[in-house]
């Protein structure tokens, strides 16, 4: 039950993440666009649907190993993907080319992300977290004072 | 960049699907003449026969020649391994000027052909010299 919770809440997290990209519109949908972008190094995350096909599902995290991309499993099917971003098709993988950073300190991402997108930011934290105690308050001032 | 030189990449297309080819040089957004992201590849034709050591000289001599193929390819019709070559192939040697006329392109094959044969000999990247088995 919990378990069931806990992964409603962190799908409701990309929901609302996906949907601050789609503004932005710094994305690319549809596999041919989401390997030519990995391969130009360009993708800074990639999102597989659950009912990707698993040889297009392994062939996109190798190439996502290689580029030292991140790659998210989306846990929905490609419907529920292409309703995340608001079009009426099906997508089975999507890749976040450029994520503005504003849009990032208004969303709740979980860290492993943000780790991908600003690599800098996972330096700080770990920095902290080494100094020891608790990591201060809201996370877009961890944000905003890592970027500095 | 996620193509970097002297990576290995596997052909997928072309008459020289299933053959393994060295990374020579990666043109994003293409030229004018090719639209495409393309990369050119210096690769092996027809892969070294089994050898072993009741073979006579002669025969391992002979079974251990590689041909050699250059080549542009559209970087859909590749896939990239995640292994790189040591020896470099000479670039001035391998370029996209000896496309212009087929006769060009003697000296550059001849050229990879050696490299991956010594590469062979020396039993370096492996790999690279193994055909696909599947």
């Amino acid at each position: 039950m919990v378990a069931a919770k806990k992964t409603k809440k962190s799908l409701e997290l990309i929901n609302s993440r996906l949907q601050l990209v789609m503004k932005s519109g710094k994305y690319v949908l549809g596999y041919k666009q989401t390997l030519k972008m990995i391969r130009q190094s360009k993708a800074k995350l990639g999102i597989l649907a659950n009912n990707c096909p698993a040889l297009r599902k392994s062939e996109k995290e190798y190439y996502a190993m290689l580029a030292k991309t991140g790659v998210h499993h989306y846990s929905g099917n490609n419907i529920d993907v292409g309703t995340a971003c608001g079009r009426y098709y099906r997508a089975c993988t999507l890749a976040i080319i450029d994520p503005d950073e504003k849009i990032i300190i208004c969303s709740y991402l979980p860290f492993k992300y943000l780790s991908y997108m600003f690599p800098q930011v996972n330096l700080h934290l770990k920095k902290m977290l080494q100094e020891g105690g608790p990591l201060p308050g809201p996370k877009s001032e961890l944000l905003s004072n890592a970027q500095k | 960049m996620l193509l970097p030189l002297r990576n290995v990449m596997l052909v997928l297309a072309g008459h020289h699907s299933e053959r393994k080819a060295v990374i020579m040089k990666n043109i994003d957004d293409g030229t004018s003449d090719r639209i495409y992201n393309h990369v050119l590849v210096a690769g092996i034709d027809c892969y070294p026969c089994k050898v072993t050591r009741a073979i006579g000289k002669k025969k391992t001599a002979k079974k251990s020649k590689i041909k050699s193929s250059v080549k542009f390819y559209h970087s859909n019709q590749l896939r990239p391994a995640k292994y790189s070559v040591d020896n470099p192939l000479d670039k001035a040697v391998i370029n996209k000027d000896v496309f212009r006329e087929p006769v060009l392109k003697c000296k550059p094959k001849r050229e990879a052909k050696f490299k991956s044969e010594q590469r062979y000999k020396t039993g370096k990247n492996r790999w690279f010299s193994q055909k696909l088995q599947f």
